[in-house]
């Protein structure tokens, strides 16, 4: 009996004192559905969208937080999610000029240099310069339509 | 039934005896009985009898066994010309239960004290415990065992190789059961219910099995059919949980898993055999995780006498499932890419193994081991119509001798054939040789050398890719059965599979593009070690200690890596070492109705460059693992609580943490298995809750760890 109560005790303990770990748990950011109409340019390897903190298309290398995964060149329509933690941000539609894999490994020296082989194909002006507010653990619906 | 084991002139005593049951005074039936340092050994018959005949003159000593009773060490027994020896032995129960006679780390029989290596041993009882059907469920509650999506990790050797290469080797009665072209183990071809014992050899290197053997081995033994005709039945049945966040939710109803096994068993004349069908049909936790399987297995024992017995042991496995890449993202981490869902595969899988034993003279024993393996799958994806057919065959010719009491030699030579026609490898063919042999001595004071080497040479397509000697030295020291303390060097090796070879595929965004100038990885292994098993100390009834330390230095380590171009080859990477530590304690209290186990491993993995400074952690490897079990039977009732935490992943090939965005976070595993049992009348009924909290993690980026699932399972032997 005495040692059934010491392990209560010490399992108690335990119980009060310790913090149970939470695992992965639901994420914040931005999904969509992204629809191109017209040809997709010869040079686009792939396409994504970007999200940006601040809105400098002329320079997005600066402000680029992160990119959603990549669209094979010659889909009409796709699926996009960007993992974003809460905050507002900018959403653009860009074209990749290089390798996707590439892209992937070499997006520290490109952010870096600050010069990324994107161009920008998102034509809507409103969707460009529309910011987005990221809450916790909620998912933001925004589609995009792209226009060759 | 007794068979003796050997008969030769009529010069020699005789041994006989019966074995009975301390608690109920029953004979049993099916203990082995090993002669000490010869390869003399029988079982007892349907009334606990034996008799070893041919035993020249002198004094033995007697290694009595049975799964579900204390080992007994019987010392000198003694015998006399043409005269025989009785003995009375009485077997205590003891529902720890671990087999305690091993055949793996120096490929003849003794005790688990007597091994030069680290082995780590599963009955069939901890297998049941869990009500298992594939066997990592089980391997990942071992001592410096875990899993990576499926692929084990021993001491930390293999990482997470894309599935193309194993640096652990997977054995079916002593016989390699890797596939050909990716070297990876499939648990799905693996009889859980029909397992006598699982010995995990877990250091000393390439010396005994040769490539794929650098990061342990582990070998499957199993059952021989019993006296009386037996007929078994089995049933799974459970669902997975809804996921426990609202945003998770991807289907309607829960996912739902069962299956169905029957096997049949009995003896033909002085023959042996079972077979077993099972199905197993699964919805699966996430959406392209589904599968339904059948396979079919039988075992053929096979008694020529009392000079020459073998084993036939087939395979066949046929299934179709759901082809899971990487989630659609982290906000749906149960659903497949769109696109993808409707993405699956098909395949086969036929395994047909056998050896045939010869007792040339009382201290001469012969093994010759045949072996051939198929396997073909095709996959039906959107974007992944790869196949392969491969076809493997193994052949080994092995000689033991016992030069004295107090010396012995195990050699052997041994010889793989692999073919493959794969949609992502292309035609190729490999073969290798290799020779080995091991010698152990017992020297005074209670310690044994044991000494070993390896040749291997291995073609690629008729070219000559490697050629390797692999040495091994282990001393032991043993007092009694009570205590232990080894130490061992071995060197391994494994040479890169066709797979790692030639893989031409797409990996996510990455193309994984052939190397074949990859040359083989070599391994220095030291380990030291120590065991002690204690009983009846006041309320305790049961301690049992093991410990051991150890260093692996790895050489030209093959690891998949993206380069600047993002294009992933497997390579040859710089140097990296593997040090660490296990310790694991199991305690029986109260007649061993209340065990307890707990089992710590530490590893640091990292790799070196040319003069041994750490420039990188090494990738998918687990630094910290805890894992404790408590159990508790009464009467017909039984509980289990089982805990398992695996420290955060340090480091990981393709999407790391982007603490910018919050993306591809890691976190440590903490997982909580709970069971109840209920024998009534023969029907076994067990209740099983595993991952009890839905903790939810990762081992592989962008693939969710299992989601909770509670099953029941239902057993009867006829």
């Amino acid at each position: 009996m005495r040692i059934i109560a010491i392990l209560l005790i010490i399992c108690s303990f335990l119980v009060v004192t310790c913090e149970i770990p939470v695992g992965l748990e639901p994420v914040s950011g931005v999904e969509g559905k992204i629809t191109f109409h017209g040809n997709w340019q010869a040079d686009i390897k792939a396409a994504a969208i970007i999200a940006l903190d601040e809105l400098d298309l002329e320079n997005p290398a600066a402000n680029l937080v992160t990119y959603s995964n990549l669209i094979n060149p010659g889909t009409n329509e796709a699926e996009y999610f960007i993992q974003l933690l809460p905050g507002q941000y900018y959403l653009a539609a860009v074209g990749i000029t290089v390798d996707p894999g590439f892209f992937a490994v070499k997006i520290d020296s490109f952010l870096s240099a600050e010069t990324i082989p994107i161009v920008i194909i998102d034509n809507d002006l409103r969707n460009l310069t529309t910011p987005i507010n990221i809450k916790s653990q909620e998912i933001t619906v925004a589609d995009r339509e792209i226009v060759f | 039934m007794t068979i003796p084991i050997f008969l030769f002139g009529q010069d020699y005593g005789k041994i006989t005896g019966n074995i009975f049951d301390r608690k109920t005074g029953k004979p049993l039936y099916g203990v082995n009985i090993l002669v000490k340092n010869t390869f003399v050994g029988t079982s007892t018959d349907a009334s606990g009898g034996f008799i070893i005949e041919n035993l020249k003159q002198g004094k033995y000593t007697l290694l009595i066994s049975m799964i579900g009773y204390k080992k007994r060490i019987i010392n000198n027994a003694e015998t006399f010309n043409d005269r025989s020896t009785g003995i009375e032995i009485e077997l205590e129960q003891d529902v720890l239960e671990s087999p305690s006679i091993i055949v793996t780390a120096t490929r003849k029989e003794q005790d688990v004290m007597e091994s030069p290596l680290s082995v780590s041993v599963i009955g069939p009882r901890q297998i049941s415990d869990k009500s298992a059907v594939s066997l990592a469920e089980v391997l990942t509650y071992q001592p410096g065992v875990n899993t990576v999506k499926g692929q084990l990790n021993i001491r930390g050797a293999s990482g997470y190789t894309l599935g193309a290469g194993s640096r652990s080797l997977l054995l079916i009665d002593g016989i390699p059961l890797l596939g050909s072209a990716a070297g990876n183990i499939s648990w799905t071809v693996i009889p859980t219910s029909e397992i006598e014992r699982v010995e995990i050899v877990k250091s000393g290197g390439s010396a005994m099995y040769g490539s794929s053997a650098m990061g342990g081995v582990l070998n499957i033994i199993t059952r021989n059919a019993p006296i009386e005709p037996e007929t078994r039945i089995r049933l799974k049945a459970g669902a997975y949980s809804q996921p426990k966040y609202e945003q998770w939710k991807w289907r309607d109803n829960p996912g739902i898993f069962n299956t169905l096994e029957i096997s049949y068993s009995r003896q033909i004349g002085k023959h042996g055999m079972w077979f077993r069908l099972q199905r197993d049909d699964t919805d699966g936790y996430t959406q392209l995780g589904w599968n339904k399987s059948y396979s079919l297995t039988s075992k053929v024992k096979l008694n020529f006498g009392s000079r020459y017995s073998g084993s036939i042991y087939g395979n066949y496995y046929t299934s179709k499932y759901g082809l899971p890449s990487q989630w659609k993202s982290a906000a749906d981490p149960f659903e497949a890419p769109l696109g993808d869902e409707n993405d699956k595969a098909n395949g086969y899988k036929f395994n047909l193994n056998g050896f045939l034993n010869f007792i040339y003279s009382p201290k001469t024993v012969m093994k010759l081991k045949l072996g051939y393996f198929d396997i073909e799958w095709q996959n039906d994806g959107r974007t992944n119509n790869d196949y392969s057919y491969e076809t493997k065959g193994f052949g080994e010719y092995q000689i033991s001798k016992n030069w004295t009491n107090k010396l012995s030699t195990v050699g052997g030579i041994t010889t793989q054939y692999a073919k493959i026609d794969a949609e992502i490898f292309g035609n190729h063919h490999s073969n290798s040789y290799a020779a080995y042999f091991l010698t152990q001595g017992n020297l005074k004071n209670n310690f044994t050398l044991s000494v070993g080497s390896r040749w291997e040479g291995y073609w690629v397509d008729d070219d000559i890719l490697d050629e390797t000697i692999a040495p091994q030295i282990a001393l032991n020291w043993n007092k009694d059965g009570v205590i232990a303390f080894r130490t061992s060097y071995g060197r391994g090796f494994r040479v890169p599979t066709i797979a790692e070879l030639f893989s031409s595929s797409q990996l996510n965004i990455f193309k994984v593009e052939p190397n074949p100038d990859l040359i083989a990885e070599t391994s220095d292994a030291f380990e030291i070690g120590s065991s002690l098993i204690l009983g009846n100390l006041g309320f305790i009834s049961l301690l049992k200690f093991d410990g051991a330390i150890f260093s692996n230095r790895y050489k030209n380590l093959i690891e998949p890596l993206p380069d600047d171009n993002g294009i992933i080859h497997f390579e040859n990477i710089t140097d990296a070492k593997i040090n660490g530590a296990e310790l694991g304690v199991n305690i029986g209290v109260l007649s061993n109705n209340l065990i307890f186990s707990t089992a710590y491993t530490w590893l640091d993995p990292v790799a070196v460059d040319n003069s041994g400074n750490v420039i990188d952690t090494l990738s998918y490897r687990f630094r910290h693992n805890w894992i404790s079990t408590i159990s508790g039977y009464w009467k017909q009732l039984s509980a289990t609580l089982e805990y398992r935490y695996a420290s955060r992943i340090g480091s990981v090939e393709l999407f790391d943490e982007n603490p910018l965005t919050g993306s591809d976070i890691r976190v440590p595993i903490h997982l909580w298995n709970v069971g109840f049992g209920y024998n009534w009348k023969g029907w076994e009924m067990q209740l099983r809750i595993e991952n009890l909290f839905q903790y939810y993690y990762v081992e592989l980026e962008r693939n969710l760890g299992e989601e909770r699932r509670i099953s029941i399972n239902i057993s009867k032997s006829f």
